[in-house]
């Protein structure tokens, strides 16, 4: 992992909860020109990205994982911001067919979420933030589609933007493998969506969906 | 005082001298009337600075027209003088036609053209003295003669000489035309108004020209030649009146732009001051401009490039500036370049128009920027701090974790951290509602996203994704976010739209629902508020609301 962020406070302590965590964190970098020179040298499995960096403290970050995708393709890329913006949602997630993610730096707080990302990332799936994801559901609470979904199984699609398995969504609602299947088959009629054929593809779709 | 020393023993002599010649008495008042006429209108042009060289032309008319006379005066040097000067008081009217109504003369043809005037009245009328020796037609008169040897009368060269001096008389009079005919083609509205006592002093001349063409002539019907000089010289009389009259209008004009001023009074915006300088100066081409900092020109208040540089050779551009600072640019006709107090007058109108707008696009700009900061400051720092902090909480959470004896204190902790993200839920609301990230960040598409995402009804949006000066996507961004409010706390609508274009230089900003109408932007404080924005950044708002029929808020902006 290598970690970009412009506080150095926050930047040690991201370090020992990620090292604790059994990652192994190859760099620290303040702004782009770092990281950067940081990736010439050694590929990490994910970069994760303050979206605020210098010099201009507007959208380095973003601009910066963009170029990362480009230039190394294989490298996961996690953002990290203070604000729970749709439109960055999206911006993330069509930055590249897997192992992408955007955060509220909140979720520093809760360390085991944070690693859970920092995985899903890394292994090429994607982690958006429950916040972001709630934003949308709301933004989304006068569509007729949404309205149509059971409890379930609007859980079940929060679960799917925020780029989970249907694994882990099984473990997260203690359901089981046919149930959850069952509830994504349903959820992708309603909405008139044709299946997925990978899970990014399926974040693509619902995210696509929730921003209308 | 001086002038008229000089004036009243010049008048009362030369009307003396014209008396002697037999003249009646309606053309010796004529006569003492024009020469006054033309005296006193330039004693009144004095009075003000910039009309003084044409007070002095003036002035200078009316003496030599008084000389004329001396030739009946039947002193020798007198009668010598009177016909040595005697087609000086023409040569000095063509100059003042030439250069009216500021004294000036604008081209090199018209200095040369006078030059020529001033030489063929002097030695004209010098070689005339020389070889006639009796004056001109009205002032035959006993004992009338320079006293000098002169060629007999008949004598060829004599009539040759002054034949010649008629016909280039006549040929200078009507390049003087020409030249005035010319300037009268290239000028519009004011400027020709300037001319018309110019016009009548053209009149005046022509019959000059056919009277001395008469005196030319071989065949010649006294009578006629005679009636000709006497309404040339009635057209004469009207003439300084005519200059008068023209000098008089202008300084109302000036004192009008005051009033004006004046009159308008709150409403000083561009438009109602443009349209006002329009009637004021009685020219309907003129353009007002006013400076915009972001874009780094000149705007009329529709948004429209108003360029000095485009102004042509029709309308000339003044600038107006606040210490060197550009405010506005004003085309106009180029007959008010010649009245700098005019202009003044006209740029201080500018000034208090303009300034206020400039102040609260400055103050609107500074309120941007300070929100900028605050939210930035927000972010980093305690937002940041927070961040930390829940950090550490955190890792604490999970060093606790491993020691499952400390149950209070553990569920203390994890009180802790859900105040924290509480909190920081909060400061984060906060910091939007000072200045949303998304704007900056992402631009307005973005932000409208994000405001449309927490509206209660679907928001369509056709929002371009384009950046725009910050100005502008701020203005656009809480025009949108203020519309959207009253459209969710009022409207009782099923759906809102959201458009954002560029149209022709303008940021166009539409929200647009199909509620129940009938909102009142008189009373929601929120647009006013961004109305006097808007306006500030030159753009305007506009709401359209009928019962039943949904609300739409319109907001326009220069945006370039």
């Amino acid at each position: 992992v290598i970690l970009v962020e412009d506080s150095v406070l926050l930047r040690e302590g991201l370090d020992r909860l990620l090292g604790e965590a059994g990652f192994d964190v190859i760099g620290h970098a303040g702004d782009v020109d770092a990281l950067t020179s940081l990736l010439e040298r050694d590929l990490p499995d994910v970069v994760i990205l303050d979206i605020r960096l210098p010099p201009l403290h507007v959208d380095e970050g973003l601009r910066a994982a963009h170029a990362v995708r480009r230039r190394w393709p294989a490298v996961g890329v996690l953002l990290l911001s203070q604000y729970a913006e749709p439109s960055y949602a999206a911006d993330v997630v069509a930055l590249g067919a897997q192992g992408v993610g955007y955060l509220l730096k909140d979720r520093v707080g809760d360390p085991a979420e944070l690693i859970d990302a920092v995985r899903r990332v890394g292994s090429g799936g994607s982690a958006i933030d429950s916040a972001v994801v709630g934003r949308l559901l709301e933004g989304r609470r006068h569509d007729s589609a949404i309205d149509s979904l059971t409890e379930r199984e609007r859980a079940v699609l929060a679960l799917m933007a925020e780029g989970r398995s249907n694994e882990a969504i099984c473990e997260r609602l203690f359901l089981g493998s046919k149930t959850v299947e069952s509830h994504v088959r349903s959820i992708f009629a309603k909405l008139g969506l044709q299946p997925a054929r990978s899970d990014h593809r399926r974040v693509l779709a619902v995210l696509a969906h929730l921003r209308g | 005082m001086a002038v008229l020393a000089v004036a009243v023993p010049l008048g009362v002599a030369g009307e003396w001298a014209y008396s002697r010649t037999g003249v009646q008495l309606p053309a010796l008042l004529r006569d003492v009337a024009v020469g006054w006429a033309f005296i006193a209108a330039g004693l009144v042009a004095w009075q003000r600075d910039r009309e003084r060289r044409v007070g002095t032309l003036m002035i200078a008319e009316g003496l030599s027209w008084f000389v004329t006379n001396f030739q009946g005066s039947g002193f020798p040097v007198l009668v010598f003088a009177g016909i040595w000067f005697g087609a000086l008081n023409e040569a000095i009217l063509m100059h003042l036609v030439l250069a009216f109504p500021n004294g000036r003369l604008k081209s090199l043809a018209e200095r040369r053209l006078v030059t020529a005037l001033y030489v063929l009245a002097l030695a004209g009328g010098l070689a005339y003295a020389f070889v006639n020796g009796t004056p001109y037609d009205p002032y035959r008169c006993a004992g009338c003669t320079t006293g000098l040897p002169v060629p007999a009368p008949g004598d060829r060269l004599a009539l040759v000489a002054s034949h010649a001096g008629d016909g280039l008389g006549a040929l200078l009079g009507v390049a003087v035309f020409v030249l005035v005919l010319r300037r009268w083609a290239r000028s519009s509205g004011p400027a020709r108004r300037e001319l018309a006592p110019v016009w009548l002093s053209l009149g005046a001349c022509a019959l000059l020209i056919v009277s001395h063409g008469w005196e030319a002539s071989p065949v010649r019907p006294p009578a006629i030649a005679a009636l000709a000089i006497w309404i040339a010289d009635i057209l004469e009389l009207a003439v300084p009146l005519g200059f008068l009259a023209v000098l008089l209008r202008m300084r109302f004009v000036r004192a009008a732009v005051g009033e004006l001023v004046l009159s308008l009074g709150p409403d000083l915006s561009p438009p109602v001051l443009a349209e006002a300088l329009r009637r004021a100066l009685g020219d309907p081409s003129l353009e007002l401009g006013l400076w915009h900092d972001e874009s780094g020109d000149y705007r009329d208040h529709a948004g429209r490039l108003v360029s000095p540089a485009g102004a042509g050779d029709a309308r000339l551009a003044t600038l107006v500036d606040r210490d060197g600072q550009p405010l506005a640019v004003i085309l106009h006709d180029p007959a008010l370049a010649g009245d700098s107090r005019l202009l003044d007058a006209v740029a201080a109108a500018t000034r208090l128009s303009a300034e206020p707008r400039r102040l609260a696009a400055r103050i609107a700009a500074s309120a941007d920027a300070e929100r900028r900061r605050l939210e930035r400051d927000l972010h980093d720092g305690a937002q940041q701090r927070f961040v930390l902090l829940s950090l550490t909480l955190g890792s604490a959470l999970q060093q606790l974790g491993q020691r499952p004896d400390e149950p209070a204190l553990r569920a203390t902790l994890a009180r802790a951290a859900d105040e924290l993200r509480t909190g920081l839920g909060e400061l984060r609301e906060l910091a939007r509602g000072i200045h949303p990230a998304a704007l900056t960040e992402r631009g307005l598409a973005a932000a409208v996203e994000s405001l449309a995402a927490r509206m209660p009804i679907p928001v369509h949006r056709a929002v371009a994704e384009e950046r725009w000066p910050p100005a502008a996507e701020a203005i656009a961004y809480f025009v949108v976010s203020e519309a959207l409010t009253n459209v969710a706390r009022h409207a009782r609508a099923t759906a809102a739209h959201v458009t954002v274009a560029r149209a022709g230089g303008r940021l166009v900003v539409e929200v647009s629902d199909d509620g129940i109408g009938g909102a009142d932007p008189a009373r929601g404080t929120g647009l006013s508020g961004l109305c006097d924005r808007l306006r500030a950044a030159g753009g305007a708002l506009s709401v359209e609301s009928t019962a039943r029929m949904g609300t739409r808020v319109r907001a326009e902006l220069p945006c370039e």
